[in-house]
């Protein structure tokens, strides 16, 4: 297994071998410190290959990070203490596993795949690969000891499933199944609780028509969220009656 | 080894001398100010990084923002017990390069891309700052110091984006010893450069 340290800091070991690699190491802090010069030392080697990068991708980062919530730090004030500072990997891996098992269910109910042919293997790999990254927040919510699912159905089809956790106060829309809103419209989320409704974003449809998990806190103890049809940009408030509720267990 | 030869910002900015460390610190308690001047140290090498893995432009672009917007989110993860800021983000960035490229989707597009010889070429035609050059200068003469089968299984392996069986494959060579070169190879090139962590 040790001997393996190389192949791991130059990302030659394939998902599987990689997991296995990864608690081995858990236990071995001797494979920690080795693994920690290794990674530095490819590090040096994708140092020695800079370039720089084009504006545009400045721009579009700078853009996208602004409306990208932060994840929390591991540990979160746990007691998460033992096996020290790879315990935390550990967990962030059982949460890819997760991420990956949620986006499979969920690509495949959203009918974005289906597999007939090896080709159709091959789209649904790289689909669930991209699908990983959008669906962390998804996976990293059920993770929770306290999470809870609610479902609903949307009046012009379509459903919505909110898996909130109260320790984490975090909660995810996933919708899937929502018609296309016509041309200068968009889906937009509330949270209606105590007060006036709050605007927890758009729904808004990636390249393969489905709608991206949406990530709020859920603040308040008693609370639905709600989704209605807004002109494009959104609403500050709801301008339509909702054409979906779904509470947010208590 | 300090890494301030390589971290220090490129490009024509005002000085600054907070350290990666220190600006992803801040990143992670939400400042978009450190995350830009963080940006301005970390993109070009994770662009060039991801480009020799991926090599189509287009594609190299996309991972290469998907790479900066996660540093972003997942800011409050980084431990620096485990080692430099840098070597954090270029981890992150090689991973998911290669993630990308074993989806089967890129993968007949770079058939027949791969090989030591074009990596050299790649070398060449690369342009960049000068700390870069001095880093690359310092790389290639610790390179020439492993042997032949150490650096093409190393190079394979991190610039092709290679899993260690298929270099095993491209060298004709048995995955046992691919396994050992890749380990002993980088041990050499570690001691060569002088990198702690």
């Amino acid at each position: 297994m040790h001997t393996l340290t190389g192949a791991y800091a130059l990302d030659a070991l394939d998902d599987l071998e990689r997991r296995r690699f990864e608690s081995h190491l858990a236990e071995c802090e001797d494979c920690q410190l080795e693994v920690g010069e290794l990674q530095a030392t490819a590090a040096r080697l994708a140092l020695a290959v800079g370039e720089p990068a084009d504006d545009e991708i400045r721009r579009r980062v700078l853009a996208e990070i602004r409306r990208t919530r932060q994840e929390p730090p591991l540990g979160r004030g746990r007691d998460r203490s033992g096996a020290g500072r790879w315990t935390a990997n550990r967990w962030a891996l059982r949460l890819t596993a997760a991420a990956a098992a949620v986006a499979l269910a969920a690509a495949v109910a959203f009918g974005s795949i289906a597999l007939h042919t090896g080709h159709q293997l091959d789209t649904a790999q790289s689909e669930l690969n991209s699908a990983r990254t959008a669906y962390a927040s998804v996976a990293q919510v059920l993770a929770e000891p306290d999470a809870q699912v609610g479902t609903a159905a949307a009046s012009g089809g379509g459903r919505g499933l909110l898996i909130s956790s109260r320790s984490l106060d975090r909660a995810v829309l996933v919708a899937s199944g929502m018609p296309a809103v016509p041309n200068g419209r968009v889906y937009q989320a509330w949270l209606l609780g105590n007060g006036s409704p709050r605007s927890v974003g758009l729904l808004t449809a990636g390249p393969n028509a489905a709608i991206p998990p949406l990530e709020f806190p859920a603040l308040t103890a008693k609370a639905e969220v709600g989704v209605t049809v807004e002109p494009s940009g959104g609403s500050a408030q709801p301008t339509s009656n909702p054409i979906m509720l779904v509470g947010l267990p208590a | 080894m300090t890494h301030s030869a390589w971290s220090a910002p490129r490009g024509t900015g005002p000085s600054d001398d907070r350290t990666p460390e220190e600006l992803l610190e801040q990143v992670a308690r939400g400042s978009e100010a450190a995350f830009e001047r963080l940006y301005a140290m970390v993109s070009g090498p994770v662009f060039g990084i991801v480009r020799q893995v991926v090599r189509d432009v287009g594609q190299s672009e996309e991972v290469t923002q998907e790479v900066l917007v996660e540093l972003w989110r997942t800011a409050a993860r980084y431990d620096p017990a485990k080692g430099s800021a840098m070597t954090w983000t270029l981890t992150l960035a090689h991973r998911r390069a290669v993630d990308r490229v074993r989806s089967a989707q890129a993968r007949a597009d770079r058939e027949q891309r791969v090989g030591a010889a074009s990596m050299q070429r790649d070398y060449d035609q690369v342009t960049e700052a000068v700390a870069a050059k001095l880093e690359r200068a310092q790389i290639m003469r610790c390179l020439s110091s492993l042997t032949e089968l150490q650096r093409e299984s190393v190079l394979l392996a991190y610039y092709g984006g290679r899993s260690y069986p298929e270099v095993a494959q491209l060298l004709r060579t048995p995955l046992g010893t691919i396994k050992t070169r890749l380990r002993d190879g980088l041990i050499r090139l570690r001691d060569c450069l002088g990198v702690t962590r």
